[in-house]
Formats: structure tokens, sequence, C-alpha cells
């Protein structure tokens, strides 16, 4: 990527959306401060539980925040009055994970597309409407005869395709890509992310793509932020996640993941944390990953390690991170 | 191995063009949700008989006085309590009237009074439901607590209450009284199947579109239950039939001359011992649609129940 | 030669729907031996799930839906059996873990109850005895806690531990054979992880053979000692793994790996897709299923099915035109990657 300073578009400043839950607070974001800039993509990785979802859902003011701001264009969605709330839906839009409970299974594909349009009054002639639901639909891949379907007539490859036409109706600038692919085979994968890459060409909207699949993040990604426990524990430029990771977190899940390749395998010294993820209610003092991390000392025990630059454009949150 | 020792041609072995840029054509047989549900329906053999019987019995109701000369209200006095013969094809009453038209007669009222008594407290109620479900919080705590003691009171004490009020005999007054008593069952399953729905991601689709909460209820929630509650719409046809003629019988629904199913077993439940055909005649007719209505809902179960569909 | 200890041949299982037929498994072939992990790697609907359910017996001829074949284990054949005789082995000598355990798991139930249930329902033992079995298996799998964590409720653990209880349910009886459909899919990767090293690290200490379903190439890249592509209710390719991932001949196995980006190569600008989706069971297409999606059909493709050409690999085969030996004598063997360059 070019290193140009492109203008942020949406700017997170130390963002907490909690939730109240048995037992205690759920603490599902704890202070994430991100920015996206226009026209890029920004991965988001987790594990469940890591509370990638809940930021996205933050985004997208589908959930209010207890603390920090969410900034677009500098201004906060939390402070817009009922146009601009308005004229927000349209900008910011979701692609979803399930391509089976995405679709309303009652309206035929060409209503589904054009709801954001009907939302909006976009189109008053109902020429017009149904030429842009076909241009949306070819934009995806899908053919004019398949408006008149019903969901449940298509594959799952082709139903992540109806939700993403959808998204795109409104011309968004941002795309809140929620595990858009985790629930297609590889084939379909492949297919769904090439057609994400396209539309961004040419349309140039800012993605961010929320995922477990490091292997198919990278892809898509021009920044890649990595999320334990609520909390960003390093940022980088997506080959610099890969090739020169910091954070104990992030190597441990890149050595997690297998390689298509058994001589490979066989031969790959790899990193295995033990024990699961704890609980995100009533978290410990110090780092959330100190209980997990095969180099935790006592400092991590006690002093919660916060984001710091440690390369341009790097950042880490790890005390012993160099 | 047969094929190996075939003479392949001699283009066999040559590039075929590269596939043209078709999406996959959807070869299976076109079916809509509603299509498959009448598939399923139509196996249930039952189910699809009944459907035929109220086909029929809408159609006489219609057309059954038309079938002879006599109208509901003019007494013969020179063929009084007849039983049923070859000029009164189901008797006559102990005024002269002729029993076939004022069967088919009373059954227009009783049919019309179950279908408006029916639909309109479904839709006050989806709508009252659809709002608290979708809202949540401390609005559908209230409407649920409020529906909670409006149904600990058996609905018949209200309705005879409320017949009292507007005072009994027309049909208007009938369908009114039994709509502000039956739209709770209605809100309360809608709102329990709306709270299911609204966690599907199409509902949260809808409001990233910005989509206001009247076009979520109305559009997406309220549509997406009626697969179900639809079933529950066919089964309480046949309780409303029952209160019809129940109130009619205790003398607080539709008022002679006007006939009714119920309005007829009364008037015939005082001559039952010697003229038993007037008195079985309408009830046989309430038994049979009630039957019938239940028989549908219960075919209606099974088509819409997704789990047992192949 | 060592033995096989499951042998399913020609299964062909079809289930009659409104729209028509289905033909899910079209001439299946294929056999675990004994301490061996075999992998059957397809897409969704590809057939694969269907044709393990059918060799557990859980698909039968008498309901009409297996149409032919045979499977052979411990001298029997499944498809001829009871369904008494069939639930005496299952669970017992063949066992099955799944892709979510949490609706496998009764949620009313201690989990340790749940396994010592597992083994007495084909053991005549007493509770202590099938307690003491259930605490070595639980130790054998390396659940932390194994005592306490025996007292509680599947809704109490975490993913990876119900992964590891319900391993240790299918293990109890000690089966000859287990089969995993997707075992770690609905799993974090670093839960993934452990769970794939656990059940790499049974195969060393027990004498059960694993069957292995999955979608994902790196899961049996890590397990699998011998593999089988399934495409469209058919078995595309086997071989070894090494065979498969080094020198694939089939142009699905050449997509399926190059599909998926891989960790330590480096990014490349487009991922390589396999357009278009797989053929409609109901209507196969006549020549070779994959020919619609294949960018090195040929005229042959679409007119005939090619049948499994052997490999000089150890047991190599594939069902591909492009090895047939008449092809190979006028252009040469295909190797993957020249399919690419070609396109």
């Amino acid at each position: 990527m070019p290193e140009i300073a492109k203008a942020p578009l949406l700017e997170l400043k130390d963002v907490k959306t909690f939730f109240k839950v048995q037992g205690g607070i759920l603490k599902a974001v704890n202070g994430v401060s991100l920015t996206v800039r226009q026209g890029e993509t920004i991965g988001l990785v987790g594990e469940s539980g890591c509370g990638k979802s809940t930021l996205g859902k933050t985004v997208l003011r589908l959930l209010k925040p207890v603390g920090g701001q969410v900034l677009f264009e500098g201004e906060d969605i939390w402070a817009f009055d009922r146009k601009r709330r308005k004229e927000y839906t349209r900008q910011v839009q979701m692609i979803f994970q399930d391509p089976y409970a995405c679709l309303d299974p009652l309206s035929v594909i060409g209503d589904t597309v054009a709801e954001g349009m009907d939302v909006h009054r976009m189109h008053a002639d109902k020429q017009a409407r149904g030429r842009e639901i076909l241009r949306l639909l070819s934009d995806v891949g899908l053919n004019s005869s398949h408006a008149e379907r019903f969901p449940h007539e298509f594959s799952g490859g082709q139903r992540q395709r109806v939700g993403i036409a959808r998204a795109l109706s409104l011309q968004p600038r941002l795309i809140v890509c929620d595990e858009p692919i985790s629930a297609l085979d590889v084939s379909i994968q492949a297919q769904v992310v090439n057609l994400l890459k396209k539309l961004q060409r040419e349309m140039g909207m800012a993605y961010i793509f929320i995922t477990h699949d490091l292997s198919m993040v990278r892809q898509i990604s021009d920044r890649i932020a990595v999320m334990y426990l609520g909390n960003i524990v390093e940022i980088a430029n997506s080959e610099d996640i890969y090739l020169s990771n910091k954070h104990p977190y992030t190597k441990a899940l890149l050595s997690a993941i297998p390689i298509a390749d058994p001589a490979v395998e066989r031969t790959r010294e790899r990193i295995v944390l033990s024990g699961d993820v704890p609980s995100p209610v009533n978290l410990p003092a110090g780092c959330a990953f100190a209980g997990r991390c095969p180099h935790a000392c006592d400092r991590c025990r006690q002093e919660t390690p916060v984001l710091r630059e440690i390369e341009p454009g790097h950042q880490v949150a790890c005390h012993l991170a160099t | 191995m047969l094929e190996k020792n075939a003479a392949f041609l001699p283009d066999d072995f040559d590039a075929l063009p590269p596939p043209s840029k078709q999406d996959a054509a959807i070869a299976r047989k076109q079916t809509t949700y509603w299509k498959d549900v009448w598939r399923t329906f139509k196996k249930n053999k039952t189910a699809v008989v009944s459907l035929a019987v109220i086909a029929l019995l809408i159609l006489m109701v219609l057309f059954g006085p038309l079938m002879n000369e006599f109208d509901y209200r003019s007494n013969d006095y020179s063929a009084l309590n007849q039983s049923p013969n070859s000029v009164h094809w189901f008797g006559t009453d102990n005024m002269g009237r002729d029993i076939w038209t004022r069967v088919w007669e009373g059954g227009r009222i009783s049919l019309l009074i179950a279908l408006l008594a029916t639909l309109i407290p479904e839709v006050i109620g989806m709508l009252i439901g659809g709002v608290s479900g979708y809202f949540g919080g401390w609005l559908d705590t209230l409407i649920m607590r409020l529906i909670d003691v409006l149904m600990g009171i058996p609905s018949l004490i209200y309705m005879i209450l409320l017949m009292l009020v507007f005072g009994s005999g027309s049909v208007m007054t009938l369908i009114v009284a039994m709509s502000l008593t039956g739209w709770m069952g209605s809100a309360r399953s809608t709102r329990g199947l709306v709270l299911q729905i609204k966690a599907r991601d199409f509902v949260t689709a809808s409001e990233t579109l910005g989509a206001p909460a009247w076009w979520i209820i109305v559009k997406r929630l309220i549509p997406n239950t009626l697969g179900i509650r639809v079933v529950g719409i066919t089964m309480s046809i046949p309780s409303v039939i029952f209160y019809e003629a129940f109130l009619s019988y205790i003398g607080l629904g539709v008022t002679p001359p006007t006939p009714s199913w119920g309005q007829l077993i009364k008037a015939a439940g005082e001559n039952f011992r010697y003229y038993p055909y007037q008195f079985i005649i309408p009830c046989a007719m309430v038994g049979i649609t009630m039957l019938c209505f239940n028989l549908v809902g219960d075919g209606l179960r099974d088509a819409l129940d997704p789990k047992l569909r192949a | 030669m060592s033995e096989k200890i499951l042998d399913v041949k020609n299964l062909v299982v079809t289930f009659d729907m409104y729209q028509g037929s289905v033909q899910a498994v079209r001439d299946v072939s294929f056999y675990v031996n004994k301490k061996e992990t075999i992998g059957i790697v397809g897409e969704s609907g590809c057939g694969k799930s269907v044709s393990v359910k059918t060799a557990m017996g859980l698909n039968s001829k008498s309901n009409g839906s297996v149409k032919g074949g045979q499977v052979l284990f411990e001298g029997k054949d499944i498809l001829q059996l009871s369904e008494k005789e069939i639930r005496e082995i299952l669970g017992n000598r063949m066992s099955m873990i799944f892709q979510d355990p949490f609706t496998f798991l009764n949620p009313t139930m201690p989990v340790g109850r749940q396994i010592t249930e597992a083994y007495l329902r084909h053991h005549k033992a007493s509770r202590r005895e099938a307690r003491e079995k259930a605490l070595n298996i639980l130790k054998l799998i390396s659940l932390p806690n194994p005592e306490e964590n025996m007292k509680r409720y599947p809704h109490q653990l975490s993913g990876g531990m119900r992964q590891r209880i319900m391993i240790a349910m299918a293990l109890i009886c000690d089966p000859a054979v287990l089969f995993a459909d997707e075992p770690t899919t609905a799993l974090d990767v670093t839960i993934q992880a452990q769970i794939i090293d656990l059940m790499n690290d049974l195969k060393a200490k027990t004498d059960t053979s694993i069957v292995l379903i999955t979608h994902d190439m790196g899961v049996v890249a890590k397990m699998a000692d011998r593999i089988y592509v399934m495409y469209a209710g058919k078995i595309v390719e086997h071989g070894d793994a090494d065979t498969i991932f080094h020198k694939p001949r089939h142009p699905y196995t050449w997509g399926l790996l190059n599909s998926v980006p891989r960790l330590d190569e480096r990014t490349k600008e487009e991922l390589h897709s396999i357009p278009g989706v797989p053929p409609d069971l109901i209507a196969p297409p006549k020549g070779c299923p994959f020919a619609a999606r294949c960018d090195r059909a040929m005229n042959i493709c679409s007119r005939r099915m090619p049948e499994a050409f052997d490999l000089p690999e150890n047991e190599h085969y594939a069902a591909c035109w492009l090895c047939h030996p008449e092809y190979i004598r006028k252009h040469g063997e295909q190797l993957r990657g020249e399919g690419e360059k070609h396109a």
C-alpha cells in the first residue's frame, strides 16, 4: 500500500461497551482506540468472546458504549440529530455471518436488495428502482432473473452476495463485515473475498473485516488489529502482523493455524496455548493474557499494558515487546 | 471397465471453450414457501376433506337460501312444525318458517361473526404484541402485566358485561365485544415469536439500513410470525362460533327474527323432545364447522412445521 | 500389510425428495487400516457426512436410502444388520464425535455420569469400575481437574472442555473406529490446536483408527495419513497425505489447495477461486461433475464420466481425464501449477 496519509473516516477513542450479566459486568469492549481511514480495510481478528463483534455493533450504532467516543468524520455518532442519524445509516453498512439468517425468508431477493432504497425513499419511480436492483445484482455477480426468487432457492455463497448487494445499495463509505465468509465453503470463501476486494477498488469504501480466520484476513486487509478479551493487543500493517509480530498472543494465534502441507506441519515448531480464554466478566488485574502467556512475569500480572508504538504504524500492548 | 476400451473421438482431449461467465442456474423445481406448505398440506387427506367441507358450507350459506322459494322471516301458519319433506327440505319451525332457508341464512351470520371476530382481534393482538416484543423494556412489561390481569378473568364474563353495556342484539356489537376480549392471546403469542425473530440477522440488517420501528414491525416481524400464527387463527374460529352460539343461546347474542345458528338452537331447544330435527340440524352445522376448522388447523400446523417437511 | 478395520465398497445412497432423488453418494469406496487416520475432504453437500453415517449403519437398506454397496466391519456387513445389532456396535466398537458438543451432551446431567453411562450401556460393570475407567480416560485426554469437572454440567464448561468430554465419551469403550465429523470447526483456533494435538496424541496411545471428515485442508494436513477428496458424491482423488498435498492430480484438489491462502507464503493479489457452485445432485451431469467449474475441461469431460485412473504413487488415483494414459501419451502429465499459468 502506498503511504498516502488518507483522511480518517472513523475514529474510536477509548470505547467501552459493557453488558450487565449475572455475577458482574461483562466488559466486552474495554477501552479500544482505533482509526479507520477512507477506503482502507482493517482486519479485526480474535477468538470468540474477544469483543470484535460487539465493537462492530458499537460502530453501527446498534449498541451504545458506556465510555469513550465514536467519531465519524470528526463528529460524535451519539450526538447526531435525527437527520444526521438517518444519514449515518446510509454511510455505514453491515454484512453478516450467517447467509441463512440475514435474508428475510418471505421477501424476494429484489425487495431485499432494495430495502435500503425504500427506507430512504431514493427511487420514486418503479422503473428506476428496478434498474438499480439489476445493477446491484450484476455488481455482485448475480443475474437479473434472480430478483424475483426467494432466498431459500439460493446457495450460501449466492445469499452472501445478496447480502453484499443490500449493503452496497446505499453507497456506504464504510462496511462492517462480521465474519462474512466463515459460514461458507473454502472455494466459495475465495470468491467472496475477491468480490469484496473488487468492489472496494471500484467504489472506494472502507471495510472493517471482523473474523477469527487469520489466513483469509491477510488477503483483504491493509492493517490488522488483534483483539483479546476486549482490548486490541497488537495492530500493524497486514504483512507486519505475519512477518514481524511482537505480541505473544499474535504469535500463538498464528502458530495455531495448521498449514495445508503435511511436510511443513511435521517439522513446524508450534506454540500451543494451554487453558481456555478466561471469562470477560470480572477480569483480573494486569495483562488479560498473562494467565496463558508463556513469557508472563510479575509485572504483567500487576500492571495493565497499554498500546505503544514500537515501529511507525506498529502498536503492541505488551510490556516485553521491543 | 467398458470405457477403458472404448475408442476416443478425435477431439475428446481438446480443451472445452472456457466456461462462460454464467451464474449457476438453479436446476431444482421452483417452489415458494406457500406452495411448499400447500404440498405438505395436501398429503393430509382429512385436512383436505375438511377444507372442502368448509368451502361447501360457505357456498351453501351464500346460495342455499336462493335454492327454494321461501325466505327466512315469512310465516306459513298452514305448515307449522313440519318434518323434513320434499317442499321444506329441513322442515319448518313452530312459526311455519322454512328451516333450510333459516339454517343457511343463520350460517351466513354465524360465519361472518366467526371470521370478523377472529381476524379483528388477531390484527389488534399482532400489533400490540409486535410493539411489545420489539421495543421490550418497560413498555413490554407494562403490556404483558396488563394482559396477565385481563386474562385472569374469564373472557365470557367480559363478553357478557360488554354485551350488557352495548346492548345485545346487533351483529356489530357482538363482533366488537369479541374483538375487545380476544386480542390478548394473539398479542402474547405474537410477542413470544417476535422476541425470537428480532434476534435474527435480517432484522438487524433492516435496522442498519435505517428502517424505522414501524417498518420493522409491520414488514419484517409480523409477516414472519404469520406462518405460525395462522394455525392459531384457524383453531380459534371454532371457539368463536361456539361463543356466538352460546351467547345467542343465553339471549345475549343475535336477536330474532335474525337467525344465527345459536339462535336456531335456542329456539328449537324448547321443543327438542317433540321436534328433534329442528334442534339437531343447526347443532350438526355448528359441530361440523368446528370440527372442520380444527382439522384444517391441525393439517396446517403439520404443513408449517419446518422440521416435519421433507 | 496392515489389516483393514473398516472397508466400505461401492456405496450408493440416494434420498427421495419431492423435487426428485438426490444422489448423495455415488459409488464411494474407502477403507481404514488399524491405527490409521484417514481424512475425507470436501465441501458441504459433497456426500462426506452421508457416506460416514451410512458406514455407521445410520442409513439402512430398509429405509430405502442405501441403494447398493457393502460396509465390512469386524467380519459383518453393517448394512445387513438389524437396528438392535447396530446399537450394540455404536458407541462401543464404533463411535462418533460431532461438530457441536453442546447439542450432543445432555444438559441436565453431570458430564461425569454421562461418561460412565456411555460405558455401562455396553459393559457389565459396577458404577465404581465405570467411574474408575472414566477418570482414566479423562486423564488420557488431559482434562484439568478431572474429579471436579466430572461433577459439572455441560453449560459450566468451556467449548474446548465440552469437546474433550465428548471425545472421552466416544473413547471410553475403546472403539475400533472413531468417526470425527468436523471436530474442530466450531472451536477457536487456539483451542482447535489443542484438540488436534490431543487427537494425534490419542492416535499414538490407543489402537483406535480415526475417520476424519472436514473441509479444512490445514486440519487434514496435520492429522491424516491418507486422504480421500470427495466432490459431488464421488471420490475424485485418493492418496497418502504427502501425495495429495505435493502431487495432486485432480483439478478440484488443486482448486481446494489454492483457495486457502497459506500463512507461510506471501500474499497474492487475487485469491484463486473455483468459479460457480457444485452441481445439483438431483440431476448430476452426465460427464465429470467438476467439468463446468474446471479451467482444464476438455470435450470428453462433458461427454463421459472419468473413472479412477491409477497413478504411479502408492495407491494414488484420480478420477480425471487428465490422468488417462491416452491423454498423458499425447500431452504429458499435468501437475498443479501448470493450470494457473495456462489460465
